[in-house]
């Protein structure tokens, strides 16, 4: 192996100056030893320090013959492969493998540094700057990955893709819009907070409401879907001198805000206006709520029904402040408080004891009450039998005009059948006799069992109607226009189903109250008692938002906000109109 | 009295700071504003103002000091202001937050803003202790006297190993080279490789203890041998030459105990160089999280802003 050693000898400022030996042997041996191969005189290296052999084509084998090692490329070793372009550190010398000049095999540069002072040879790095930390470097790669991810990415997506409509169908399937940029994450780094379960669906969509950078959310991207949501009031200008036709969506349903839904429930957003109406609305009747403490909210306007005299709408309801005595006019005659005596009502099969929920029964939604029907409610009791040889025969409910003919048709058979056995001896013989069922009747017969027939059911029906059954419960007025037969009027009943229109009210969360707790109807001995609760009544429990003594209770617990009917956020725009 | 920044005009910055805070939470108590508190509240939007030009007046720090011509207040007193305000930034850009967090850049700008100061309050505490500790160890000595003292002892070492012979030469040598000086990132915090050095030096005591006694015990008898020798000597000539034998294993155990005084006080030396190169990594380390992190925090604070007026 025929080797080049150039030994560097450093010179002042005039530049370097090599010397080269050449040697010609197998195996080439380090050391401070003058037999060595490669001398090196510092003493920091051992007599027979290390030997340098051929390992393969471009590869030779440095093998340490101290135990204080060789350092190779900075790493301390006994053994090592170094190749050309590899510095080899023995002591205070470098030897760099150099490309070797023709003919020669190998090619070594030597440079002794001599007596560097102070640095002794084993020092490593005596800074964190020298170990190679730098602040400049990290700070750069930070700055381009968190500028890059939070903002060069989300950037580019919103350049390459146009904002989406909202569609159930597209939104089952992953979205594709700026889709380099999506698979990098997209604008996903931007969502400021967990979306609301319903909206969670086009949650991958920015853009499906975010429509345009640097723009608030407009109502366009809401009333995409919920164009037809009513609004809040049905006067167009109130809704403009509020405010309220062109406020946006978003600044009560606050998206991003967690993933509960997206009702505000705070009352504050109504009293904004409502407890003082007259601010923004000057002259309005409107009347002023903070709350639902003792002063903090007017008296309930119940709607209270009144006859009219007009036939065709014989009713009228109205909004009566509920802090006074209230009187309807229903058309109907009942006393709450004979039905409900705690010794209890004759029935058909005795005494009976009734509670409100004997006729009062909650609908399927628990909500309100069913309506009071009679056939249900009261036909239990108030039979509506005629006939004392047939107690279980009833009439049907009906108004008087229909009851005779049925009366008349009834006495007709039990006439002509014969048989009918009657204390009274008014009867025929022809209708007291039992007979054959095939028997034949003569004519003079058949007039008499007919004529009694039809005097019996005009008997029958002015008992039941004046004075049996009928004017138990309603008002009735013999009007007997010289025709034939008897004709009498019964007034229309109206049972109001909706007493409180402005509010929401269920029966479901009171159950765990009794009936009477709120309805007076033990003290009520006629049906014109409007049994509905007071304001006074409701704040025995409940109380302010922020209550402590009572039921803690929000305007949204009883009142909704999008209950107009004429307008809606969406398709008739009070904004446009 | 020597101030320091901590106690900067009697505190003032610590006292602009507290009063600071202290109108943040007092604000944030006071308003309940509708969906809860969060950062798109007014609220929330006047703190997140003040929080970002809190950011921004502590990044300019790092312009100020490096400004040796400027007047626009001391160093000291601008390090002031950077730590207690960088404090009251927790609470303020916390209360921004509003407790919300999630996985997104609104996220990462805070829980980097918390690692900036929480690193900065790390070089707060080393700066307190860390100075004391490494006047202390220097006791006047340089580390660069240090380090030329241990290169002198080593070259001393060395070449005194040498006139011994090559075992101990070589002994030698395996102890310079492992019992390290300074070393990586990790070796300077740790103050070198004290384990590893320790055992070497132990090993290369005990090796050098080992000839010690054997040559003291050959010397006994050579010592013995001699006596008797001149007991019977029958010439001057040849007790000459009896001596000059003699004189040889004598000198060794001098240099053995020479080295190995060497060794001792090199590793002395080292250990203090390796304890104050320890004093300035830990002193300093910090300052590489700080630093980067807070140009991070400049780029996740941007994408922060603009990405919530962005998607308002």
């Amino acid at each position: 192996m025929r080797c080049l050693i150039r030994r560097v000898i450093r010179k002042s400022k005039a530049g370097t100056g090599h010397t080269a030996t050449e040697i010609d042997s197998e195996v080439l041996s380090i050391g401070r030893a003058t037999d060595q191969d490669v001398f090196l005189s510092d003493l920091h290296v051992a007599l027979h320090h290390a030997v340098l052999r051929p390992a393969s084509d471009d590869g030779f084998a440095l093998q340490a013959r101290t135990p204080s090692g060789i350092q190779i490329n900075g790493r301390t070793v006994q053994a090592g492969v170094v190749k050309v372009g590899d510095t080899i550190s023995i002591g205070m010398s470098t030897l760099r493998l150099v490309r070797a000049p023709a003919g020669f095999a190998l090619a070594i540069e030597i440079e002794e540094a001599r007596a560097e002072r102070g640095q002794p040879p084993g020092a490593g790095p005596t800074s964190l700057r020298a170990a190679g930390l730098g602040k400049r470097r990290w700070a750069w790669f930070l700055f381009l990955l968190v500028g890059g991810l939070g903002l060069g990415v989300p950037l580019a997506q919103i350049h390459q893709s146009p904002p989406p409509d909202i569609d159930m169908k597209r939104f089952q399937v992953p979205a594709t819009g700026g889709m380099p940029w999506r698979l990098a994450g997209g604008d996903h780094l931007w969502d400021s907070g967990p979306m609301s379960r319903p909206h969670r669906f086009f949650g991958q969509e920015c853009r499906a409401c975010h429509r345009k950078p640097f723009q608030r959310v407009t109502n366009d991207a809401c009333v995409g879907c919920h164009a037809d949501q009513p609004h809040h009031a049905e006067d167009a200008d109130l809704l403009h001198v509020s405010g309220l036709a062109e406020q946006r969506c978003a600044s009560c349903h606050l998206e991003h805000n967690g993933t509960d839904g997206l009702v505000t429930t705070e009352s504050a957003l109504c009293t904004d206006c409502h407890q003082k109406p007259g601010k923004n609305i000057p002259g309005s009747n409107i009347r002023s709520v903070s709350g639902f403490g003792g002063s903090s909210h007017p008296e309930f306007r119940v709607r209270v029904v009144a006859s009219t005299p007009d036939a065709d709408e014989p009713f009228d309801w109205s909004r009566v402040r509920g802090d006074q005595t209230l009187r309807e006019d229903n058309g109907l005659r009942f006393p709450h408080d004979i039905h409900l005596a705690a010794d209890g009502i004759e029935s058909p099969a005795g005494k009976r004891v009734l509670d409100c929920a004997s006729c009062h029964r909650p609908d399927a939604g628990g909500n309100a009450m069913q309506p009071i029907r009679f056939e249900s409610d009261c036909q239990s009791c108030h039979r509506l039998n005629f006939e004392p040889t047939e107690p279980d025969r009833e009439l049907p409910h009906a108004a008087p005009e229909r009851i005779l003919p049925i009366l008349e048709d009834y006495y007709a058979r039990v006439a002509l059948a014969g048989g009918y056995r009657t204390d009274t001896a008014d009867a025929p013989e022809v209708v007291r006799r039992s007979r054959p069922a095939a028997t034949e009747l003569d004519r003079e017969q058949r007039r008499a069992a007919l004529r009694w027939a039809d005097a019996k059911a005009v008997e029958v029906a002015e008992e039941v109607v004046e004075y049996r059954t009928c004017t138990t419960c309603h008002e009735v007025e013999r009007t007997d226009g010289g025709g034939d037969g008897p004709r009498w009027s019964i007034p229309p009943v109206a049972l109001t189903a909706e007493w409180y229109p402005k509010a929401r009210f269920s029966h479901d969360p009171h159950t765990g109250m009794v009936c009477t707790d709120c309805h007076a109807a033990e003290k009520s001995g006629e049906s014109a008692d409007v049994l509905m609760p007071g304001a006074e009544t409701c704040q025995q429990c409940h109380g302010d938002a922020h209550s402590e003594a009572r039921v803690a209770s929000r305007c949204i617990d009883c009142h909704g906000f999008h209950t107009g009917r004429k307008f809606t956020m969406g398709r008739r725009d009070a904004a446009q109109d | 009295m020597h101030t320091s920044f901590l106690t900067h005009m009697d505190f003032r910055w610590l006292r602009i700071a507290l009063l600071v805070t202290a109108g943040a939470v007092a604000v944030y108590a006071w308003h309940d504003p509708i969906g809860g508190p969060n950062g798109g509240t007014w609220v929330g939007y006047g703190l997140g103002g003040l929080g970002a030009a809190i950011i921004l007046l502590l990044l300019w720090y790092g312009v100020r000091k490096r400004r040796f011509a400027s007047n626009a207040g001391t160093v000291r007193g601008w390090l002031s202001a950077h730590v207690y305000l960088g404090l009251a930034l927790i609470v303020i850009a916390t209360l921004h937050t509003g407790f919300q967090f999630g996985w997104n850049i609104h996220t990462v700008a805070y829980a980097l803003m918390i690692a900036v100061v929480l690193s900065g309050l790390y070089g707060v505490y080393a700066y307190r202790r860390y100075p004391v500790q490494m006047t202390a160890n220097r006791t006047g000595v340089s580390p660069q006297a240090m380090l030329e003292e241990i290169g002198s002892l080593e070259q001393q070492a060395v070449e005194l190993a040498d006139r011994i012979d090559d075992s101990t030469h070589q002994i030698v040598l395996r102890s310079l080279r492992n019992s390290a000086i300074g070393g990586g990132v990790l070796a300077q915090l740790r103050g070198g490789r004290p384990k590893k050095s320790e055992k070497v030096e132990a090993r290369t005591e005990a090796i050098l203890e080992e000839k010690n006694r054997t040559l003291v015990a050959s010397l006994d008898e050579i010592k013995q041998r001699e006596a008797d020798r001149i007991m019977r000597a029958e010439s001057t000539m040849r007790f000459v030459a009896g001596q000059l034998s003699e004189a040889q294993p004598g000198q060794q155990v001098a240099r053995i105990r020479e080295l190995m005084d060497l060794l001792g006080r090199r590793r002395k030396l080292v250990q203090r160089l390796n304890r104050d190169i320890q004093h300035r990594a830990l002193l300093q380390i910090w300052l590489y999280f700080h630093v980067p992190l807070s140009i991070a925090l400049l780029a996740a604070l941007s994408a922060h802003i603009v990405a919530v007026f962005a998607y308002w």
